[in-house]
């Protein structure tokens, strides 16, 4: 064999482990995240236990004195590698019937939203389980308060008044980086309340 | 679980080394594969006429060239000079021109006094 | 090597990269083509799939072009080298070309219960890292163009000698 066939051995080695280990991340990422997601313990948000605090006086326009929650969540990294750049964004619609003052008389359900914004985590260690809070202050409602309704649009009669619906999306990458996960839920029941 | 956990670290270990380097070849490979598409998607993304021609002119060409240069012997039309190149490494090999042959045969008979192959004498 | 023996080997290894390079893959969108008619929920508009179904065809056919002369070609001659570094350098174009159709975004649909969902796995990063990788080949062909011009003459005697 020629000396210049020698070196280009070695770069086939080379590219050869190189493919290898990109291949073999690969295929441990996608194996690790079937196991993150075949569980749903993996991977909960405890809407069961979600702390909301709601108060306003209810004036035509209404006025909030304060509004703030917190959402207790889980994230177990079941799979073989680190869990990186875990950010949750966090979506609130308000339901409610809303009065039809000018129509046919029958009143009917109007959504809102109220809510939208994002939190970034910490890294979470492979075979870890990150147990955080999701909190929501006055302030993060920000703008989308003078999305809630007058209490003359409320039709009161209705038990509960208001509903709260919330999208999860989480983002994450994973397999070193190699792969971006973003998982989202829609239409979630968390909290539901009335003005009296 | 053991196992593939050896592998994911083993594996991880290699990427997380080379990753900064691989990445940052990666993204000027992305730039020039861009810049080439969008070549290629201004040029030349209306019809595939010029691909298929393309094709058809590599696969004629291909064929020609290995009749008339398949690589074992010298090509009919560009042999010349091929005679130096063979006179050449002839010379490299060295051979020496007064080897003892057999007088009768012709065999290379070296030191030996009887010829192995026709079995004259050689004095 | 005769001329016969390198044609038929040019001809196998151009029907190999003809179907693996566009058979394959236009059967595959095609089929994805015909779940969007029926209105599933896949991530590809009808000009997407065209569109990959169009550039997948035509570097298809001039990678499996290059095929052909790369594998009828001598052993370590300058022509096969040559046509190996084109053929690796379309071939990126190639894979690139899959990026276009949002094939490196695979999307999901979740029907968890009563609530509906999505999960979206993005690959671009490996994309970018297997590019990376690659660049590592089309130097191995750019170095044997290189080392096939330079031992031109000894590549040429010990081919003749066999």
């Amino acid at each position: 064999m020629r000396p210049s066939r020698v070196f280009r051995w070695i770069i086939r080695i080379l590219i050869l482990v190189l493919t290898l280990s990109v291949t073999a991340v690969s295929f441990l990422g996608g194996f690790s995240a079937i196991m993150i997601l075949s569980n749903p313990d993996n991977i909960g948000f405890d809407t069961d236990n979600i702390e909301f605090n709601f108060d306003a006086n209810w004036t035509t326009p209404i006025e909030i004195n304060n509004i703030n929650f917190t959402l207790p969540f889980n994230f177990t990294n079941a799979g073989y590698f680190d869990l990186e750049d875990l950010k949750v964004s966090f979506q609130i619609g308000l339901l409610y019937w809303h009065v039809n003052l000018t129509g046919d008389g029958l009143n009917k359900t109007n959504f809102v939203k109220i809510y939208d914004n994002s939190t970034s985590f910490p890294t979470i260690k492979k075979g870890k389980t990150y147990y955080g809070n999701y909190t929501g202050t006055k302030s993060d409602f920000g703008n989308f308060l003078g999305n809630f309704p007058d209490y003359d649009e409320i039709d009161v009669i209705k038990d509960p008044d208001f509903e709260l619906y919330a999208n999860f999306t989480l983002s994450l990458t994973y397999s070193l980086g190699l792969h971006s996960i973003r998982l989202g839920i829609y239409n979630i029941s968390i909290y539901e309340f009335s003005v009296t | 679980m053991g196992f593939l956990e050896i592998l994911a670290d083993i594996f991880g270990a290699i990427l997380i080394f080379l990753k900064p380097i691989v990445e940052s070849i990666g993204e000027w490979m992305v730039d020039w594969i861009s810049a080439s598409m969008e070549f290629l998607k201004q040029n030349f993304s209306s019809e595939l006429t010029i691909y298929i021609v393309i094709f058809i002119i590599l696969i004629v060409s291909g064929v020609i060239i290995n009749i008339i240069w398949p690589g074992d012997r010298p090509g009919t039309i560009f042999s010349k000079g091929l005679d130096k190149i063979e006179e050449k490494f002839e010379e490299k090999l060295d051979i020496p021109n007064d080897i003892r042959r057999c007088k009768d045969c012709g065999n290379p008979i070296g030191d030996s006094r009887v010829c192995p192959l026709c079995g004259a004498e050689n004095d | 090597m005769g001329p016969t023996i390198n044609i038929v080997k040019g001809t196998i290894f151009t029907i190999i990269y003809v179907c693996f390079t566009i058979i394959i893959p236009v059967v595959t969108f095609s089929l994805l083509r015909g779940y969007v008619v029926e209105g599933l929920p896949l991530d590809f508009t009808q000009e997407d799939l065209n569109n990959i179904i169009f550039w997948v065809t035509a570097l298809g056919l001039v990678i499996s072009g290059c095929a052909f002369f790369t594998h009828s070609s001598p052993k370590q001659s300058i022509r096969r080298g040559s046509f190996a570094l084109i053929q690796v350098l379309v071939n990126c174009l190639y894979l690139w070309s899959y990026k276009f159709s949002g094939a490196t975004e695979i999307i999901f649909d979740l029907d968890i219960g009563d609530n509906s969902g999505f999960l979206s796995l993005n690959l671009q990063q490996m994309v970018l890292v297997y590019l990376g990788i690659y660049f590592l080949t089309i130097v191995l062909k750019v170095y044997d163009v290189i080392d096939f011009t330079i031992n031109r003459e000894k590549i040429r005697y010990d081919r003749m000698k066999e």
